[in-house]
């Protein structure tokens, strides 16, 4: 057996070549900066506010992982997490009174997150659309629907769950258990080898099928849990708003891409992970309040934000290079 | 007792027809070989038989029983494994994950995969390498795509051994693969036929046939031309049939004394990963060999002097002008060109059109933004057509072709580059004896023209019968010079090792 110790050493030692080892940095990077200029950023209160506030990117952003690694592509998110906002907002509304308002109001939202899901599945998978379009033509439409269920802003959410979404338990706040509870599920389908099949369609998808693994199947679920998460980010933001908003998840859709490729997961497929999205998620949140901080003028943000993207991006393919070189190299010393 | 049965098989992708009317049977627990140039339609045939490719015409039994609709399911089902030629490894995966594809061993419990027991198996499937590789836990966790091709070949291997199949399909699965590889492989052959396992395998080395094989099935342009016991024919007559009425000489290369030739070609003191202080000179029209066992730098050395893989030279000297080689670009421009046998890391763009990948080179090489139709049409075509490329049209995709044309087309795109010392790394990889042999002429007569060649191959008769010299290289240097009455297999293997004697007399 190896101690703990031992374990500890080699885990930091094959810790530059984890995928998520670049996001890791600037995090921690930005974090250290934050702590001099960022004035009381490191109160208990900011903090969990903040969290709140990243909560729905995080959310969409592991829901993103899977379909990437399954070497798809989620551009319907944003407008689905509007399509689900609506949903449940009108639900609880029409519902307000009855004791199952409230579950049902979820239940339903997570139903049409899975389902869309399911119809992306299928457009990539039976139809062999390609994800980028079909996906982009699936974000008009749950557009579309979104803006019939409400068409503009508004709606009467309970005030309790803006009080249950912001509340804290033993001092951490309720959208971290929320997390951790979903990471525990993510970490059980890695553990059932769904996350390596699913690795297996992107990377190689002739093999995969070569290997008799069910490929559309496998694919056609990584959209419905991408459809799960999108679900669940928007009702964290209907906690968080109280209000419905038709347009409400403009923009996560290349944000949650971009969380993805910064955490070190290819956007073509077959490899990365989870941490690797969570961390860049969050670097790309705390981006913003580093160049606030920083005291830049606002018409820099924009422009810095852009600059550090490229520059994190760049950065990580290096790494990446560096890493093939150096399996290569030990494979030699060893022969 | 006929364990699989295909009758009346066809299969066409629009003009080509792969498969014409093909029957085919195989025994319980026999070892049968399928043979056939290049795009007879064996890789078809087999892709059939495993559900991945579904039939135009024609019935498949399996133990008996007939199966209307094979799936890659129902043949998994029915015990059908393969080792595909193009491999059907995950490169992103470890080499344990890909073993483990699809037959994961779960934990009664919540249905997690047992790491432990995944391990212990990729291991025991691997095991019959054990001699070959440095098996351990930190093995199998590599990444396959860091693997060379040979490795990623065996873990190809074990991943089938690894499904228990009562049916096993190797498609050149010896391709790859070095002597003592081979020999691991024929171990693997003969216990499955202990155990009653039946196993159709694919190659285009004649002499495994009369080592291993049962019985023999030879096809010619999709069809049947017969089904024979191994003990009732000669090689010569297999490759008769393959080819048909054609004419296949035994040539070999004449002697010629290369003493007053000039010298195009000269290398002092050459060192790098693998290569260790390696000096040769290579004359006008002289066919230099590196040979020895394998690994032992060969492939290196061609790497380096193409600008592929950095080094350190006291000297390097074309046409007797020091000249520098960094990069691959540089050293095209000094007319180098290099055929690698690896076609899938450093050959084929696969998606490309065949005609792209032809005049690709060419392109860099003359810096041109058109390509001259002409030329590729006089010059090119015939010489495909000479080495028996078949294909449909030359704006299809390149994996449209069979494994050997896509190896034929490299051939093609570099000889268009009209080198003046073409660098051979084990070209001929799943290229058919009859190409092959014209292959040998067209190197012969490109020669006679003045280009020189330096030629690395697996194959010590590939090297004996059509190099001037060989240079024996062990551990990353030259230990030995074969010319004339030397060029012959008893030396080669004395020359290669005999520096191992020495060298363990010296550790
Ligand atoms: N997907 C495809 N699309 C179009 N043509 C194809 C396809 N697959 C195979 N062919 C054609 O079918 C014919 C038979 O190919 P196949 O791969 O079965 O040959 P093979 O006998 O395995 O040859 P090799 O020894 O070179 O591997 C070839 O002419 C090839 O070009
Ligand atoms: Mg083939």
């Amino acid at each position: 057996m190896k101690s703990k110790k031992e374990t500890f050493l080699q885990f930091s030692k094959s810790l530059p070549r984890k995928p998520y080892f670049l996001s890791m940095i600037i995090l921690i990077f930005f974090f250290i900066m934050l702590g001099f200029i960022g004035r009381n950023y490191y109160s208990a209160y900011n903090l969990t506010t903040k969290f709140r506030l990243w909560m729905p990117l995080l959310l969409v952003a592991l829901g993103q992982t899977f379909v990437i690694l399954g070497g798809g592509l989620d551009m319907s998110v944003s407008s689905l997490l509007a399509l689900v906002n609506v949903v449940t907002v009108r639900l609880l509304m029409s519902l307000s009174g009855s004791p199952f308002q409230v579950p049902i109001a979820i239940l339903a939202g997570i139903g049409v997150g899975i389902t869309a899901g399911f119809v992306n599945g299928l457009l990539v998978t039976y139809l062999r659309l390609p994800p980028l379009i079909s996906t982009y033509g699936t974000q008009i439409v749950w557009g579309g629907l979104a803006l019939r269920v409400l068409h503009q802003s508004g709606g009467e959410v309970p005030f309790s769950w803006y009080t249950v979404y912001s509340s804290t338990f033993l001092g951490i706040p309720f959208s971290v258990y929320l997390l951790a509870l979903l990471l525990l599920g993510v970490y059980y389908l890695k553990r059932t080898g769904f996350v390596t099949q699913l690795k297996a369609c992107g990377g190689n998808i002739h093999g995969a099928y070569e290997s008799v693994l069910p490929v559309n199947k496998l694919r056609i679920q990584s959209y419905m849990l991408c459809g799960f998460f999108a679900s669940l980010a928007a009702i964290c933001i209907v906690a968080e708003t109280v209000t419905g908003n038709p347009l409400s998840g403009s923009g996560y859709e290349l944000e949650s891409i971009s969380a993805v490729a910064l955490g070190g997961t290819s956007l073509a497929g077959g490899a990365g992970g989870f941490l690797g999205s969570i961390l860049g998620a969050i670097v790309l949140k705390l981006i913003n309040d580093v160049i606030f901080f920083a005291g830049l003028g606002v018409n820099y943000q924009v422009l810095a934000q852009g600059l550090i993207i490229i520059l994190a991006l760049a950065a990580g393919g290096q790494l990446t290079k560096q890493n093939t070189s150096r399996a290569q190299l030990k494979r030699r010393k060893k022969v | 007792m006929v364990v699989c049965k295909a009758t009346g098989v066809s299969k066409r992708y629009g003009e080509v027809v792969a498969l014409d009317n093909m029957n085919f049977s195989l025994q319980e627990s026999e070892i049968h070989y399928l043979v056939g140039v290049n795009g007879c339609g064996k890789s078809t045939l087999c892709k059939i038989i495993a559900g991945v490719v579904a039939p135009d015409a024609g019935e498949l039994e399996i133990e008996g029983v007939p199966v209307s609709l094979m799936s890659p399911n129902e043949a998994k089902r029915r015990g059908i494994a393969v080792v595909y030629q193009e491999l059907s490894l995950i490169p992103q995966l470890s080499i344990e994950e890909n073993i483990m594809l699809g037959i994961e061993p779960r934990e009664k419990s919540l249905g997690l995969v047992d790491r432990k027991a995944s391990t212990e198996t990729a291991l025991h499937y691997l095991g019959y390498f054990k001699n070959v590789l440095p098996l351990d836990e930190e093995y199998v966790k590599q990444t396959v795509a860091d693997l060379p091709i040979d490795e990623q070949q065996i873990v190809e291997i074990a991943k089938a051994l690894a499904r228990k199949p009562k049916i096993i399909i190797f498609d050149e699965a010896t391709a790859s693969l070095h002597k003592q590889q081979v020999d691991a492989f024929f171990s693997i052959l003969r216990e499955l036929k202990s155990v009653g396992v039946s196993t159709i395998v694919i190659s285009h080395k004649m002499e495994e046939i009369t080592e291993i094989g049962d019985r023999v099935t030879i096809m010619r342009s999709g069809k049947l031309v017969n089904t024979v016991a191994v003990k009732d024919v000669t090689g010569d007559q297999v490759i008769h049939m393959m080819v048909g009425d054609k004419e296949l000489l035994e040539r070999k290369r004449a002697h010629m004394d290369f003493k007053d030739v000039e010298t195009v070609f000269q290398v002092n003191g050459l060192t790098g990963k693998r290569i260790r202080d390696v000096s040769f000179h290579l004359k006008k029209g002289e066919i230099l060999g590196l040979g020895g066992l394998q690994g032992q730098g060969q492939t290196e050395v061609l790497l380096a002097l193409f600008g592929s893989i950095p080094f350190e030279a006291q000297s390097v000297e074309l046409g007797g002008k020091p000249v520098d080689l960094s990069t691959t670009v540089k050293a095209m421009d000094h007319s180098l060109a290099y055929i690698s046998g690896d076609r899938k890391k450093a050959g084929v763009f696969s998606e490309r059109p065949i005609f792209e990948n032809i005049i690709i080179s060419s392109l860099i090489k003359f810096n041109r933004k058109v390509f001259s139709r002409k030329r590729m049409n006089e010059e090119i075509l015939p010489l495909l057509s000479q080495i028996r490329t078949t294909f449909g049209k030359l704006s299809d995709p390149a994996n449209s072709l069979s494994g050997g044309n896509q190896q034929k087309i490299v051939i093609g795109r570099w000889l268009m580059t009209k080198p003046a010392i073409l660098l051979l790394d084990d070209s001929m990889k799943g290229i058919d004896v009859g190409a092959t042999k014209e292959f040998y002429d067209i190197m012969h007569t490109l020669c006679d023209a003045g280009m020189s060649v330096i030629w690395h191959s697996s194959e010590d008769l590939e090297l004996l019968n059509n190099t001037d010299r060989v240079l024996v290289f062990d551990s990353g240097q030259i230990v030995d010079e074969l010319v004339g009455e030397r060029l012959n297999e008893v030396e080669l293997y004395r020359a290669a090792l005999d520096s191992r004697k020495k060298h363990i007399a010296v550790e």
